[in-house]
């Protein structure tokens, strides 16, 4: 009975052994979206404690520009590419790099004063606070929280504007209609916005239609892409259709619509 | 008896003042505060260490979870990229390499590394979502790994290192 006992507490031990312990981090102070007066001083709070853990973690923070691709994911700039509305040239983070104690915490000060000549509308960047992962396994993970920073120059004009482009309609694989736009933010702020496409046939009745919210912010200069299946089950007659797409604030204040016809 | 009567009477008495009296002192309110900044909370599976490919489709066989986390009012998205720096092409982010520094690396794997919970991603240097909290709250999606081998990949040991973010949806 003690050697199965034995036997099990080793067993349970290698199997500890091969787990390799989760990083993981937690982040107060996650976003910072306000609005700035020119000449004004930010200071922004970002405190970090590390989960779990019995060993000191080691945390980088960095701040950088990004801009969103045409699903709204975001993609950084590198630091020697100039990047529009970028709040990063006249931001910084300190410390870059420390080493959070077991049961401590570390705070990182995103701080900087905002330029005189700032311009208009938004100014953005994006806060990465990572752990630094270990390099000793085949794969191995880190843990990350981005704090996004939105700032809105204070008394500035804030223009709220967008553009559809590149309106088509194919047939899809399963008799329907494919519709694809895109939206542009001509605009010098951010706002969500949602997509829509109307099915009308030549009568003007409604066939069907479709909704494409953003998900993130669409940011200004960056192009969304939006794309409905329409009609899918729907055995379609003869004749000239025509989609209407429109692309909408959440507060329901029109960006644009844009009209097409389509020959079935 | 009498006296012991009245006796009683007034040890009542005085005890029943003083403990009003007592009463009046202790009445109040104290208000208390207290401060729950918004915070999120991120936790990357456990390394892998122990995963053999072979040509064809590979799924990593073991078992491995996320946590997320969060008091904001919102979607809190996970997300995943390839962490390394410094490849040299015809190198990229995204695939595994023969060297965890993807500068010292000798082959690289032609087809992504591909993470998935609730969506499927293909690991590159942008980040992707795989998954968004509807926090407040905390959920601990599974977490899967898959890997394409091809017949003109080169036998090596590959490593990866993977960033799970956790982020609000402004």
């Amino acid at each position: 009975m003690k050697s199965r006992l034995s036997i099990s507490a080793c067993l349970l031990l290698l199997v500890i052994l091969a787990m390799e312990p989760a990083s993981g981090i937690t982040v107060s102070g996650i976003a910072l979206v306000t609005d700035v007066s020119p000449g004004e001083q930010i200071v922004y709070n970002m405190t970090a404690t590390a989960d779990d853990v019995s060993e000191p973690v080691d945390v980088t923070a960095h701040i950088t520009a990004f801009t969103h691709n045409l699903i709204g994911e975001r993609v950084p700039i590198p630091d020697n590419e100039t990047a529009p509305y970028t709040a990063r040239d006249f931001l910084k983070v300190t410390p870059e790099r420390a080493t959070i104690e077991p049961g401590g915490e570390v705070v990182f000060v995103l701080e900087g004063i905002v330029p005189e000549d700032v311009g208009d509308g938004l100014r953005y960047a994006l806060v990465r606070i990572s752990t630094v992962p270990s390099g000793n396994e085949t794969i191995e993970f880190a843990s990350e929280v981005d704090v996004p920073v939105f700032l809105t120059i204070a008394g500035s004009e804030i223009i709220s504007r967008g553009e559809i482009s590149d309106l088509n309609v194919s047939e899809g694989d399963d008799e329907g209609l494919v519709v694809t736009f895109l939206f542009t933010n001509t605009g010098n702020h951010y706002c969500k916005a949602e997509g829509t496409a109307v099915l009308k046939d030549d009568e003007g009745n409604v066939i069907d239609e479709g909704s494409h919210p953003s998900g993130s912010s669409v940011l200004p200069s960056t192009t969304r892409q939006c794309v409905f299946e329409l009609a899918k089950e729907v055995d379609l007659a003869p004749g000239t259709y025509t989609v209407e797409a429109t692309v909408a604030k959440t507060d329901g204040t029109v960006l644009d619509t844009e009209v097409t016809t389509v020959e079935i | 008896m009498r006296k012991i009567d009245s006796g009683i009477c007034l040890t009542i008495l005085v005890a029943a003042t003083l403990m009003g009296t007592g009463s009046a002192q202790v009445t109040g309110t104290t208000q208390v505060a207290a401060q729950f900044p918004q915070y999120i909370s991120v936790t990357a599976p456990a390394g892998i260490t122990d995963w053999v490919l072979n040509v064809g489709a590979n799924s990593y066989p073991g078992s491995r979870t996320a946590t997320i986390a969060s008091n904001y009012d919102g979607d809190v998205a996970m997300r995943v990229r390839d962490a390394r720096t410094g490849f040299v092409a015809p190198m990229v982010a995204g695939r595994m390499t023969s060297n965890t520094a993807p500068a010292a690396a000798n082959y690289q794997l032609e087809n992504p590394l591909q993470v998935g919970a609730a969506t499927i991603a293909s690991l590159s240097g942008t980040a992707a979502t795989i998954h968004t909290l509807n926090a407040p709250g905390r959920d601990q999606p599974a977490v899967t790994f898959d890997q394409q081998v091809t017949y003109t990949d080169y036998a090596a040991d590959y490593y990866m290192t993977i960033t799970f973010i956790g982020t609000v949806v402004v």
